[in-house]
């Protein structure tokens, strides 16, 4: 079964870093988004190791 | 465009309270703050609405409210069926992301002010319009049809409390005594970017002191509290566009979309609501997207919308 929030926390970061991406090529303030992505990207990948660390033992 | 100096004591503080080191205002002043803002930004509103009141006006108005209305019904989906919150917290969370953020709005009124782009100065109405329709939208959601029960206690709430009341009767007191403004508005205009910083300064500190309890709402929280924004902000830019404004009043109602509430919606739901996990929601508003916003968001709005 798909896992929906994983889905949708890979939407939004896929989504922010093609946004900031286009946004810098334009010339415009987009490493925010990017920044946003990774912070995102990192949280979802640490909250998931703790959960699954904490239910193994 | 850099960082906006007002919106940089909302990184100070935030870092300051990182460190360990944070710096703490009186309460009371920092609620002197928050009635200072509500009033400079109604006064303001008002006293453009003396020159700018027309039928052209009540349509834009109308749209405004509607726009309050649709924002929770794309949130509430996303909380309940993706996220997997229970339905008075997807309710509750979806309320506070259609209603908005006078603070945010005041930061985006201090960066056009900056940046010496033009708006609508009637704007104030439409932040007053659109604290209230995401709460009855978000207690439907909730509720169903149960919550024609508390309808006066809502009401009460929905239209008397303090945000909503400072905003109107300072539009009022504006529109009404346009031709004595220049009593107040030295206090009131003159002073406006300092005290939102010293707002900020708090803010950034509040914000950062609940870094921790998004960790306890897990990353799928942060990931709605970053993509609605940007939802709001698109459709509010949409919006503007269909409704005529100009480059500064669409970086206002794009602002306006994608903000979220953390001071009218908890205190209303907090009575209506009592169920609802309040922590989720002001964790989401007042961490995750309030910073996003100032620090992001408005400066991308900006330069997008600049184009």
């Amino acid at each position: 079964m798909i896992d929906k929030q994983l889905a949708f926390e890979l939407f939004t970061i896929l989504l922010l870093l093609t946004l900031g991406t286009l946004v810098i090529m334009a010339g415009l303030p987009g490493w925010g988004l990017i920044t946003v992505a990774c912070l995102i990207g990192g949280s979802s990948i640490v909250m998931r190791t703790v959960q699954l660390s904490a239910s193994s033992v | 465009m850099g960082l906006d100096i007002v919106a940089a004591f909302f990184l100070f503080g935030a870092v300051a309270q990182l460190l360990g080191a944070p710096i703490k205002m009186p309460k009371g002043l920092y609620q002197s703050l928050t009635l200072f803002l509500l009033i400079a930004i109604g006064l303001k509103g008002g006293i453009a609405l003396s020159k700018y009141a027309s039928l052209s006006l009540l349509w834009q108005s109308m749209a405004v409210v509607a726009f309050g209305a649709i924002l929770p019904l794309i949130a509430f989906p996303i909380l309940w069926k993706i996220g997997g919150l229970s339905r008075v917290d997807s309710a509750s969370v979806a309320a506070h992301y259609g209603s908005v953020s006078v603070a945010t709005f005041a930061v985006a009124l201090a960066v056009l002010e900056a940046n010496d782009v033009a708006y609508e100065p009637y704007f104030a109405l439409f932040v007053a319009l659109l604290e209230v329709p995401a709460i009855a939208v978000g207690l439907f959601l909730a509720r169903g049809a149960g919550v024609g029960k508390d309808l006066k206690k809502l009401s009460h709430e929905m239209f008397l409390n303090q945000g909503v009341l400072l905003l109107i009767g300072s539009i009022l007191i504006g529109w009404l005594g346009a031709g004595q403004t220049s009593k107040l508005m030295p206090f009131f205009g003159t002073l406006f970017h300092g005290v939102l910083a010293l707002f900020l300064l708090e803010m950034g500190r509040q914000a950062a002191s609940r870094i921790g309890l998004i960790l306890k709402f897990g990353s799928f929280i942060a990931s709605f509290a970053v993509l609605m924004p940007l939802i709001g902000a698109a459709l509010g830019a949409a919006l503007a566009s269909v409704l005529g404004l100009s480059i500064g009043g669409t970086v206002l109602l794009a602002t306006l979309g994608a903000s979220a509430s953390y001071i009218a919606v908890p205190a209303a739901l907090a009575n209506a609501l009592p169920e609802a996990n309040q922590s989720l929601s002001i964790t989401a508003s007042l961490s995750i997207t309030f910073p996003f916003n100032v620090l992001v968001g408005i400066p991308l709005y900006m330069a997008l919308l600049s184009l």
